[in-house]
């Protein structure tokens, strides 16, 4: 998915899946109210069974997007119109099972679906709100430079950085090689969602760097010039790790999204067998 | 110390480039730094990593400061080495050699950089993680997962766990093949379940009712046919006494016979809900009578309990006739009864429960009965000289024999003391038990029959009874009045129940004024109005009343229902 759908697939011609979810939820929400099953609300009514086919066919066509998204190129209007839908309807859907089930939830199958559906749908609003909100940082905190030249850019520094060292301190030219070596650019999600780690050894030896002590006017001069090199570096990778956080969240709740949905989609066809098995 | 200082460089193709360099010194230093003999160009090295040092007629290497050497493998901080021994200083392997004859150094020591410097840029790349991708997650495997725990656990097991059960199953019967017991006993083994769990119990979309509650996890007890409804014969195979809600000869459309039992009792909806107390479902039907029975029933038509007609009762012309003289108001006389004999004007205060008790059901009042209740101020006395002699409450003709019969023995047994003006024979009066001669027991008896008429037609007999029956006078014969019959107590509301048990927190005069009546034809019961000051209908604020709040839908004074499949 492309990030550049984030602004427009919720306005989609002037909201119009919004308003066709709001006004089916209002139209369900009356027709609930009003009608009297003449006992506790539940999916076996002819109200209630209405309302599973419905939601169940929601359920279905907010999966097929799963499918269908593949087959679009990304940022068409087509895929757009999609998008919008499977947001707006995946939200109505939760509201339509709950008056579908008139809000009986229990540790069954039945309800089990129901928590499947609204985790689905809560990991997909999160999505939303990634798209909505990273796609500025992901442009932004790469300056216009692309992943591969901020890499160059900071394997050059390390060569700076390793030249310069080579003739100052043991210390400082260990710290400088362990900065070299051993930076690394996320790792695991934890790292990777972490934009200030402590133990970044870049961090490290530029710390090392304030408090280190040389003679002579030759080594304070490359010590200078170390200085410079890490700053700059250490820049770079706050602006590179900024970039895969949020590169990492634009992703990373879909991770829980698809995964919850074939759950939601496998309990779906196991509540309507169970229901008609034993009907 | 003289050596050759051989640096050998692999090239591309793998050839080994040799180049030696003179170098003298003692001892030789190697390392990073700049005033080192041997000059390790990378920047693992420290600025002083080892030293080479002739001592004790050999040739010996030693780390500097905190550096290590390998020797043999061997990590050491100093060791000696003899011709041909490689030994490691930082990235470099090292081999110390003899010297050519022809030269004059004292040997040729090689170096070669064999742990060389990774590619910066690649090596970065690859630590790190740009993407979640790069780091070999997949959402596949754990989609692929979630649906196959779901798809074993809610929907092939449960399967199993049917058919294991089938196995097993007849239908469930009252004493049949497979009793309720044998179904608990059967659940509580666990039979047909392949995990220590049932998980067909997950297929229940809400709880059984209490009344099903034993059946527990055998699902197939009532659900025998898969994708069929439960049917009427499974529910009938143990509910085989269900009544008709009407008579099926005379209203043959509302015959329970056709309906499937499931289609107004409906199970999975928690403890006590089988039973449908909808409203809707009745007024169906009674929402308009006439035109549901063809104008055959004389039932009013009715929606909901607030537009409850008025109870049978409530019409005047249904006062019931007691035979009674009664009145309520004037012995609930706030300042209490004068107790009879009582000291001092004595009162005693009356209440509803000074006569009136729940029978042991608690559904109704019993009916009280004089000796319990009234006769501690109704004395029946009627004969100053007999005080011990109170005429029985019995049927008017017992009682007046009674008195004839209590006459005619003071007559005989003599004794009785006449009061002023009172004409009594001598006889009577005579020493009880002493001899009477045969006229004197003619005398007697004309004494007792006498007495005994003006008893049963005077004050303590007829008045005395018309305290609280109604007379029949004979023209004919004054002495041959009867009492009014008095009907048997008649229960009201036949047609629906009622139960004094729930009602006890309101006081009686909530639903009965008593305290107003004068008469004994007032008919205390309350209208329904007075119900409805707490009872509404299913969307009422009021106490919750449907139509089955009161009224059975399977009357048992119906023939029992033939339940078709």
């Amino acid at each position: 998915m492309d990030i550049k759908l984030s602004e427009s697939f919720l306005a989609y011609k002037d909201y119009k899946y919004l308003k066709i979810s709001a006004v089916a939820l209002i139209i369900t929400l009356v027709a609930y109210l009003l009608h009297d099953p003449g006992r506790a609300p539940n999916g076996g009514t002819w109200f209630g069974y209405t309302l599973g086919t419905i939601s169940a066919g929601l359920v279905l066509f907010l999966g097929w997007f799963g499918i269908k998204k593949r087959q679009f190129m990304s940022g068409t209007d087509l895929l757009k119109g999609w998008l919008s839908a499977h947001v707006y309807l995946g939200v109505l859907v939760i509201f339509l099972s709950l008056f579908h089930a008139g809000f009986q939830l229990g540790l069954n199958l039945h309800s089990l679906l129901w928590t499947l559906l609204l985790l689905t749908v809560l990991s997909g609003i999160y999505g939303v709100f990634c798209y909505v909100r990273y796609p500025s940082i992901l442009t932004g905190s790469r300056q216009g430079l692309t992943r591969a030249e901020i890499l160059l850019e900071l394997s050059e520094l390390d060569l700076q950085a390793r030249d310069v060292a080579m003739g100052l301190g043991d210390e400082i030219n260990a710290a400088i090689l362990r900065a070299a070596e051993e930076t690394q650019i996320g790792g695991s999600i934890s790292k990777m969602l972490n934009v200030e780690p402590a133990d970044c050894p870049t961090m490290l030896a530029l710390a090392f760097l304030e408090g280190a002590q040389v003679s002579g006017e030759e080594q304070e001069a490359a010590l200078r010039k170390l200085r410079a090199v890490l700053i700059r570096k250490s820049e770079l990778l706050r602006r590179l790790r900024t970039y895969v956080r949020a590169a990492t969240l634009v992703r990373l709740w879909l991770y829980f999204h698809i995964p919850l949905s074939i759950g939601t989609l496998v309990a779906l066809v196991a509540h309507v067998f169970a229901v008609f098995f034993y009907w | 110390m003289k050596l050759i200082l051989r640096t050998l460089q692999r090239k591309t193709s793998g050839d080994l480039v040799a180049r030696d360099k003179a170098i003298t010194g003692e001892p030789i230093r190697l390392g990073r730094g700049a005033d080192v003999e041997v000059f390790l160009n990378d920047p693992r090295a420290l600025l002083h990593q080892a030293t080479l040092v002739e001592r004790d007629g050999g040739v010996y290497i030693d780390a500097a400061g905190q550096a290590t050497i390998k020797i043999d493998g061997h990590t050491v901080t100093s060791g000696r080495i003899k011709v041909g021994d490689k030994f490691e200083a930082g990235p470099y392997a090292l081999q110390l050699l003899a010297a050519p004859t022809d030269s004059d150094a004292d040997y040729i020591i090689t170096i070669e950089l064999i742990y060389p410097l990774e590619n910066v840029r690649d090596a970065l790349s690859e630590r790190s993680t740009l993407s979640v991708e790069d780091l070999g997650i997949r959402a596949k495997p754990w989609s692929i997962a979630i649906g196959v725990i779901i798809a074993v656990m809610f929907l092939a097991i449960p399967l199993v766990e049917h058919f294991n059960g089938e196995a097993n199953r007849v239908v469930l019967e009252v004493d049949g093949p497979r009793t309720v017991k044998e179904i608990r006993d059967a659940n509580q083994s666990g039979e047909g379940e392949i995990i220590p769990v049932s998980m067909r119990q997950f297929w229940q979309s809400g709880h059984l009712s209490s009344s099903h509650k034993i059946l527990g996890t055998d699902c197939s007890a009532c659900h025998q046919e898969p994708f069929q409804q439960v049917a009427n014969e499974t529910c009938s195979s143990c509910h085989a006494e269900a009544h008709e809600h009407v008579d099926p000869i005379k209203f043959p459309n509302a015959t329970i016979g056709d309906t499937a039992c499931q289609s107004c009792h409906k199970e999975h909806e928690g403890p006590e809900a089988l039973v449908l107390n909808s409203e809707e479902f009745c007024s169906d039907c009674h929402g308009n009578i006439a035109a549901t029975t063809d104008g055959q029933s004389e039932l009013k038509d009715i929606v909901s309990f607030e537009s409850h007609g008025a109870f049978d009762y409530e019409d005047p012309a249904n006062r019931p006739k007691t035979g009674l003289k009664f009145s309520h108001k004037q012995h609930l006389d706030k300042e209490g009864m004068k107790v009879p004999d009582g000291l001092m004007g004595e009162r005693r205060v009356l209440n509803c429960d000074s006569c009136h008790q729940a029978d042991v059901t608690g559904a109704v009042m019993a009916k009280p009965e004089f000796e319990a209740v009234c006769a501690d101020c109704h004395s029946l006395h009627f004969e100053p000289n007999a005080p011990e002699r109170t005429i029985p409450h019995a049927d008017v003709t017992v009682a007046k024999q009674y008195i004839r019969d209590a006459y005619a023995s003071i007559a005989l047994y003599g004794g009785f003391k006449a009061r002023d003006g009172e004409a009594a024979p001598k006889v009577v009066r005579r020493i009880p038990g002493s001899k009477t001669t045969a006229i004197q027991k003619q005398e007697a008896l004309a004494w007792a029959e006498s007495k005994a008429d003006e008893v049963i037609g005077g004050h303590f007999g007829k008045k005395l009874c018309g305290t609280c029956h109604e007379i029949v006078e004979d023209q004919n014969d004054p002495l041959n009045w009867t009492l009014v019959d008095i009907p048997d107590a008649e229960l009201y509301l036949q047609k629906g129940h009622f139960n004094h048990a729930p009602h006890t927190s309101s006081s009686c005069a909530e639903c009965h004024s008593a305290d107003q009546s004068e008469e004994a034809g007032d008919l205390l019961l309350p209208s329904v109005s007075v119900c409805k000051d707490c009872h509404g209908g299913d969307n009422d604020s009021l106490v919750p009343t449907t139509c089955t709040s009161c009224h059975e839908f399977h009357k048992e004074n119906q023939i029992k229902a033939e339940v078709k499949q």
